[in-house]
């Protein structure tokens, strides 16, 4: 095993299964010396990438698999987007908390290591999408689809994150700070990331989009989703608080409308034929 | 784009085009995202320009800040991958294979038959081996890790006094241990020359005294620096 060797890409992904760290290289001398993992980069990145976007969008084509015709592409373009967006977004901030811990990690190493990790939940998802297509394919109701696609993507996301933090250097104070502080940011890019490229699962007859407009974000809606629960219904939009929803603030008080007062239609009187 | 209009008009679904291009999406967006694929662009045309292959100069349009650490770099010498793990061997991994060799050699050349191997059993000798080479592993772990510390030492961190303490505890524990290390050694090759005697002479039971006690010296080895790391760590 000592020898160089062109390893397949589906050797490479045995070994993100089994062994991710082995990808990394000797992560210890890359902490001195950056270039053989610059060289690594160089050589895994477009591999890992691929597999990735192969991966993901196997997963989106069984969420798409729900509404079916463009969902199909629809969600088997956005599920990459979605696995990538938050680690593209987040790994300065990820780095940013290891240096406050004393931890040097180089931009490389870390780039490495999110590649790894993203590719093995990508992976990872893809083994998941049989069981969730069959899942989908008894027409569950489309609350419980959405429940099984974020269970899934919790299930497969947990081993991905553990394979990250696991590439990072150890040592540094804090180290655990660090490490709470990666996963909550990335954890919030994700929810909002889903957010903002959603629909995946469209109901059977709703209409097909690509993207929904943009409504405030995820908190937002959870706070609106908590207020219908208590029995205060504000309806479905969600208010806009960002800087991307202002503009889609609806300008009445939906709390404030009194429902329509329906008038009783009066009986149409039919007139007995004579 | 002629492409992407041909084929969702094939496919039955021409008003899609038109709502991707009819202005749903916030200039915000529009702007960032131009923006993201021309810095994209531009590191792909760097990249291809230093002599990066087509699959890397193709990701870094697409995920730039992961490739960062690639601008200015020439390409890779080599585009196989190596999948070696990684090996920790101490820094007296040659030595002790030299030593269990000699011994090895000289049970062969003494003694012929199974004569040799009623006196020091090849099992024996293995296990002996394995614990000599993780002595050495733990010595060569405890090289790295003050190589590491003393590296950021002399960088931009300034280390406190209590850990500088635990690193001189340490410094001391792997010196007793080399040190250790280097006696047991010596014991081998002098177990070597006592095979010679015995071969001559026809006494076993020193031969099998020394192994015993070299046994018990490479097992005292390995408690020993576990207590000696629990008080560096305390």
């Amino acid at each position: 095993m000592s020898a160089a060797r062109q390893t397949s890409s589906l050797a490479l992904v045995g070994v993100l299964l089994r062994e991710p760290a082995l990808l990394l290289g000797d992560a210890s001398a890359g902490a001195h010396d950056d270039d053989p993992l610059r060289d690594r980069l160089a050589v895994l990145a477009p591999r890992l990438l691929g597999i990735t976007v192969f991966g993901a969008a196997i997963f989106g084509l069984v969420l798409g698999s729900y509404r079916g015709d463009l969902q199909y592409a629809y969600a088997a373009i956005k599920t990459p987007m979605l696995l990538l967006i938050p680690v593209l977004i987040g790994l300065p901030a990820i780095r940013a908390f290891h240096d406050a811990c004393e931890i040097s990690v180089s931009w490389s190493h870390l780039a490495l290591a999110s590649l790894v990790s993203i590719a093995r939940t990508a992976v990872l998802a893809a083994a998941c999408g049989p069981i969730l297509w069959l899942y989908l394919s008894m027409h569950p109701d489309y609350h419980r689809a959405v429940l099984a696609m974020a269970a899934c993507l919790c299930l497969v996301g947990l081993p991905g994150l553990m394979t990250l933090l696991d590439s990072l250097p150890r040592g540094g104070r804090n180290r655990p700070l660090a490490s709470f502080a990666s996963v909550a940011v990335l954890g919030v890019l994700l929810a909002q990331s889903g957010w903002l490229l959603r629909p995946f699962v469209v109901r059977p007859r709703a209409e097909i989009s690509f993207l929904r407009d943009v409504e405030a974000d995820v908190f937002s809606s959870l706070a609106s989703t908590g207020s219908s629960a208590r029995g205060h219904y504000r309806g479905w939009d969600a208010r806009g608080a960002g800087l991307l929803g202002r503009e889609r603030q609806p300008s009445h008080d939906a709390t404030s409308v009194e429902p329509p007062m329906v008038q009783p239609a009066e009986p149409a009187v039919e007139e007995s034929p004579r | 784009m002629i492409a992407l209009a041909l084929a969702l008009d094939l496919l039955g679904e021409p008003r899609v085009l038109a709502e991707l291009t009819s202005g749903r999406v916030p200039s915000l967006w529009a702007t960032l995202s131009l923006g993201y694929l021309g810095i994209g662009a531009a590191m792909a045309w760097h990249l291809g320009r230093r002599g990066h292959g087509l699959g890397t100069a193709t990701s870094a349009l697409a995920c730039w800040p992961l490739l960062l650490g690639l601008v200015g770099r020439p390409p890779p010498p080599t585009s196989e991958l190596s999948l070696a793990r990684p090996t920790f061997a101490g820094p007296n991994h040659a030595r002790i294979d030299g030593c269990m060799a000699t011994l090895r050699q000289g049970l062969q050349e003494d003694f012929d038959g199974p004569a040799g191997a009623r006196l020091i059993d090849a099992a024996q000798l293995a296990k002996l081996a394995h614990s000599l080479h993780r002595a050495d592993h733990r010595i060569a772990r405890v090289d790295r890790l003050l190589h590491e510390t003393q590296a950021q030492g002399s960088g931009r961190v300034e280390l406190d006094p209590t850990l500088l303490a635990a690193l001189g505890n340490l410094r001391g524990a792997r010196d007793h241990a080399h040190a250790e290390l280097e006696a047991v050694l010596s014991g081998l090759l002098s177990l070597r020359v006592q095979l010679g005697l015995f071969a001559l002479a026809g006494e076993s039971e020193p031969v099998r005294e020394r192994l015993a006690e070299l046994e018990a010296r490479v097992a005292a080895l390995a408690e020993l620096s576990s207590v000696e790391l629990a008080q560096v760590q305390s």
